[in-house]
């Protein structure tokens, strides 16, 4: 299974904030402005780790933990 | 000497503004994250006509003695909020290819009302040319898709974005009623 850390690591890169800010129970929405930026940072994590994601993969997330479980799932 | 722009008028001038300052936005951080390839090509040739959307809508207010409103919520932060977010390309795609359709309805609604100014109309103009290739390009990407997606697939998330799309359209008519009598009366939906 795909690190967490990893995942995480990337998260941050992204989002140009250390990791240790973005526990699990962090709100995606705190952490960005607007909804495109989320969809960017989706966009990112599939290319980084050449998964695929769907809309359907996505519903419910909004915490940066729940985030890091649907990349793990797609990455098997 | 031309009537000064009422107030609605430019709220929907400003409204289109704003809603190609986030075009632009959104396909340009799109552009700068993609794959290369074909659609990362054409998506940064769509950011670059989003972005020059903008510049003729801020040059058009101006030239009508006016200044921009400063609007805060897009017509695609409400899509977003009624679809949910797209997750891949190919649902990105899908939901330009409806926002762009609309868009051109709207334009295109737009360019009927009677006694259009002409820097109103010229600006418009200019832009639906623009659409049509957008509406062009991101359809025959959806079609390339096919082999890494699936046509159902793809064909559902068109359906998903229609049905977001009729939804948002719906509330912000009922939103803005008094300042979109003018389109809303016109044509169709």
């Amino acid at each position: 299974m795909l690190d967490q850390t990893k995942i995480l690591e990337a998260i941050a890169s992204f989002l140009g904030r250390p990791p240790q800010e973005l526990r699990p129970e962090v709100e995606l929405r705190q952490l960005v402005a607007e909804s495109f930026v989320l969809v960017e940072l989706v966009v990112e994590l599939q290319e980084v780790f050449q998964i695929q994601l769907h809309g359907r993969d996505l519903e419910g997330v909004k915490t940066v933990g729940q985030l890091i479980e649907v990349v793990q799932r797609a990455a098997g | 000497m031309p009537t000064p722009i009422a107030q609605n008028e430019l709220w929907l001038l400003s409204f289109y503004r704003v809603s190609e300052i986030s075009g632009a936005l959104f396909f340009g951080r799109l552009a700068r994250t993609i794959a290369p390839g074909p659609i990362q090509r054409d998506m940064t040739k769509h950011f670059a006509d989003e972005s020059l959307h903008a510049w003729y809508w801020t040059d058009c207010i101006a030239r009508l003695g006016a200044q921009p409103l400063k609007l805060e919520r897009t017509y695609q932060d409400q899509y977003l909020s009624q679809a949910g977010l797209p997750a891949n390309p190919m649902e990105i795609l899908a939901l330009t290819q409806v926002f762009e359709q609309r868009v051109a309805n709207q334009y295109g609604r737009h360019m009927a009302v009677p006694d259009l100014r002409p820097e109103v109309r010229e600006t418009l103009e200019r832009i639906i040319q623009d659409e049509r290739w957008h509406i062009q390009w991101v359809g025959e990407a959806l079609v390339a898709l096919e082999s890494e997606y699936g046509r159902e697939e793809i064909r559902a998330a068109l359906e998903r974005f229609r049905a977001a799309d009729k939804e948002v359209y719906r509330q912000t008519v009922a939103e803005h009623e008094q300042r979109l009598k003018d389109l809303v009366k016109l044509a169709p939906r």
